[in-house]
């Protein structure tokens, strides 16, 4: 993923899923969003708080955008 | 630093002389209730409820109102405004306050990005922290972040005030033209034409009038690094000479 983000040129927000994990990154200038919504029961991503807003237990979920270029994974 | 959705501070009851009125977005579309807004009387009050991240909420009003809305809410949050006092109890998405003119714009949670962008007046204050783009093209209006701002905050801001009470993300103040941006923590990185210039008398007085209505305590106005464009690239005779 962090090789992407060097090779990769323009806008984009990506998420990229195998079998039992996925990621997801933004570019160096974030334009395009996203937001995670991060539980003991699940992970959630979208491009508007708004599509998380009525998933169980968001009132207690840590809620945030991810840095430009930072790359979050995470495994079932 | 975008850590979105802390507890939300508890509202402060309404005073027994004034009453709300509430607008749910269980019950209204936004456009049902923008025009609500707008048929109410100068200085009513009003709550908005069940938010729920929606988009658009109070924009493009143009009187004394005071409103609040519970939760966090989606984009343009009190996008175009001028003149009423909007306070968000949770969070906010991206475009905060853009193009306001007057009135003051407060969140107690954080916001996404591009906050205050284009605002020509009022105050907008955050009391968490503010995604990338802070203050983007900023007209002369003022915006108060009581954490940390992203990278490219203060791009092109051409008039007004910038304060920062965490740490500035890189590129800050990229090609700034008279804004003035102070921030109290760590400065990332500046970006193309900003530089950091001496704090004045004049500076820490403009900063504690602004953490006065911010009502913000935990920032040192005597202890900020200020950024201010270094005018190498101002003109439009750096564009012709190739110099940018």
């Amino acid at each position: 993923m962090r090789r992407v983000v060097k090779e990769f040129d323009g806008f984009f927000t990506l998420l990229v899923t195998s079998r039992d994990e996925f990621a997801v990154v933004r570019d160096a200038f974030a334009c395009k969003p996203l937001v995670v919504a991060e539980t003991d029961a699940y992970v959630a991503v979208a491009s508007e708080y708004h599509a998380l807003a009525t998933l169980p237990g968001i009132e207690s979920a840590r809620v945030f955008e991810p840095q430009p270029e930072d790359v979050h994974s995470w495994v079932k | 630093v975008t850590q979105i959705l802390p507890p939300a501070a508890p509202a402060e009851a309404p005073a027994e002389d004034r009453s709300e009125v509430v607008l749910s977005c269980d019950e209204l579309s936004t456009r049902e209730i923008n025009g609500r807004l707008r048929e109410l009387p100068e200085g009513a009050f009003v709550r908005i409820t069940d938010a729920k991240g929606a988009h658009n909420l109070g924009v493009g009003l143009r009187h004394r109102l005071t409103i609040t809305i519970e939760g966090n809410a989606g984009y343009y949050t009190a996008g175009l405004c001028d003149g009423p006092d909007v306070t968000v109890e949770g969070s906010v998405g991206w475009g905060l306050a853009e193009n306001l003119m007057r009135g003051v714009v407060r969140v107690r949670g954080n916001a996404s990005e591009s906050a205050a962008a284009t605002a020509h007046g009022g105050t907008v204050v955050v009391h968490g922290d503010a995604s990338s783009r802070a203050g983007i093209s900023l007209k002369g209006g003022t915006l108060a972040v009581a954490g940390d701002v992203g990278h490219m905050s203060g791009f092109m801001a051409q008039a007004g005030t910038i304060l920062v009470g965490g740490d500035a993300g890189h590129a800050l103040g990229d090609s700034l033209y008279e804004a003035v941006v102070y921030v109290g923590g760590k400065v990332h990185s500046l970006g193309a034409d900003s530089r950091v210039e001496d704090l004045t008398e004049a500076d820490v007085k403009r900063a504690r009038d602004i953490l006065d209505l911010a009502g913000f305590d935990h920032i040192d106005p005597q202890n900020l690094t200020r950024v201010a464009s270094a005018k190498q690239l101002y003109n439009f005779d750096a564009l012709k000479n190739q110099r940018y």
